[in-house]
């Protein structure tokens, strides 16, 4: 998908695995197993609505 | 085979799981935690006459008890809500750590299977059944079942997999971080609401009461108006007004806010709790409305046994039951909180003021609007009719 070259990262030292992020994603790019999030970078599009969602303020967006 | 799989082991699934296994449904409850009840996700309160309508009372789960609310609009303008005389207590505060753990034990007495530490990570409907992809500890293998109940909460697959949408919009979810504080000071016999556009855009903060000089205070601000995290407003409302409070446990969450959904049910499949947002868009609150969802699920899931029929349409009855039951109050106050919205704190406060001095009695959404009608009639003339 197009990105242009960005990506979805997660501080584990700041998520608090509330679930949050998964709720907003409509690509089903991303999963909380158990206290585990993970990004599947293949369908994450890049929208940032996980980023906004995020009470830690744990999700950011990077260049690749 | 099992009749009914239940996903999700919070309030919503452990009713659905007794009360299918009460009515003689073979049922199994799969839990992704490996713990039941933690991480809570949850500020605790719920009312005390419509618990017990479900539950005897045990205080092993009760962290307090209040006999009403105070709200405080932007300017510090206060509305009280409360019952004429102490003693009188109105609402609780749970202990959801031991409150989950004890319905599912519930569940499990009636005669339900549960297995914890373990996802349900696919759907696929063969026939008239359900295969049902749990993944443990990194082992996959598959149950098959008549019915799933997907009550995995605000992150719900389920529903995605049987094919209704339930992402959230960012002005349909709010973001939410509360305190377990300690050393604060409060009248614990009330819970605490603060609103306005700055101090918790499109939610508020509250304060529920956990026992002597502790409580929860958390906040939740609507991603869609909120420029910031909502960590940093609650850190400065924090600052400003419990500056020497110890926080002894960080709680975060997402709430749906989205109002009553279209259909909660696919073929093979019902959705409840927070999977299925049910959620108040006013509140935030959600544990009464899961458990009678998960309790509505279990029913018509025996049904639904007893008639060999697990289509969409025969579930339907989910529906009609959920939503002739807290469907109309899930739509008014997503009216009314639309409305909400739309004030700026000038006007929050106004509202506010027109009330203040005054105690309502009932703490209940309703009986606020209607005092608030009465006295700023012109102001709140297009939601007359939804609470009168």
């Amino acid at each position: 998908m197009a990105k242009n070259g960005k990506k979805v990262v997660i501080d584990r030292y700041k998520c608090a695995y509330c679930g949050a992020c998964i709720a907003v994603c409509k690509f089903n790019a991303n999963e909380l197993i158990e206290t585990f999030v993970v990004i599947d970078e293949e369908k994450c599009n890049v929208c940032m609505a996980c980023v906004k969602t995020c009470p830690m303020g744990a999700l950011a967006v990077v260049e690749e | 085979m099992y009749d009914v799989v239940v996903v999700g082991a919070g309030p919503a699934g452990s009713m659905a799981a007794k009360t299918a296994a009460e009515n003689g449904l073979d049922v199994l409850m799969v839990e992704k935690r490996q713990e039941i009840g933690v991480p809570v996700r949850c500020a605790e309160g719920v009312s005390k006459a419509e618990l017990a309508e479900f539950v005897e009372i045990d205080k092993k789960w009760i962290a307090a008890e209040v006999i009403g609310a105070k709200i405080y609009s932007p300017d510090g303008s206060e509305v009280i809500l409360s019952e004429e005389q102490a003693g009188n207590e109105v609402g609780y505060i749970l202990e959801r750590k031991i409150f989950d753990r004890y319905l599912a034990r519930l569940a499990a007495k009636a005669g339900a299977d549960v297995i914890v530490k373990t996802s349900a990570v696919d759907l696929i409907r063969k026939d008239d059944i359900v295969k049902v992809k749990l993944r443990k500890m990194g082992e996959e293998w598959e149950v098959e079942s008549k019915i799933v109940i997907g009550a995995d909460g605000v992150e719900s697959r389920i529903g995605k997999l049987a094919g209704i949408d339930t992402t959230l919009k960012l002005s349909e979810i709010e973001s939410c971080v509360q305190y377990l504080m300690n050393n604060i000071d409060f009248d614990p016999n009330y819970t605490y609401f603060w609103i306005g556009n700055e101090i918790a855009p499109g939610g508020y903060i509250w304060l529920f009461p956990k026992g002597e000089n502790a409580a929860n205070v958390g906040i939740g601000v609507m991603p869609a108006k909120a420029k910031r995290k909502p960590k940093e407003y609650l850190d400065n409302f924090i600052k400003q007004k419990f500056e020497d409070g110890k926080i002894v446990e960080i709680v975060a969450g997402g709430v749906p806010v989205k109002g009553e959904i279209k259909t909660a049910v696919a073929d093979n499949v019902m959705l409840a709790g927070d999977a299925a947002h049910h959620a108040d868009p006013i509140t935030g609150g959600g544990i009464i409305n899961a458990m009678k969802a998960g309790k509505y699920a279990g029913i018509v899931a025996a049904q639904a046994i007893e008639s060999k029929n697990y289509s969409a349409e025969f579930l339907r009855r989910y529906d009609m039951l959920w939503k002739n039951d807290f469907g109309q109050k899930l739509r008014r106050n997503k009216i009314l909180q639309e409305k909400i919205l739309k004030m700026d704190d000038k006007t929050l406060n106004k509202l506010a003021r027109s009330l203040a001095g005054k105690n309502l009695g009932e703490m209940s959404v309703r009986s606020i609007v209607i005092a608030l009608i009465k006295a700023n009639p012109r102001l709140l003339w297009d939601i007359k009719d939804l609470f009168y």
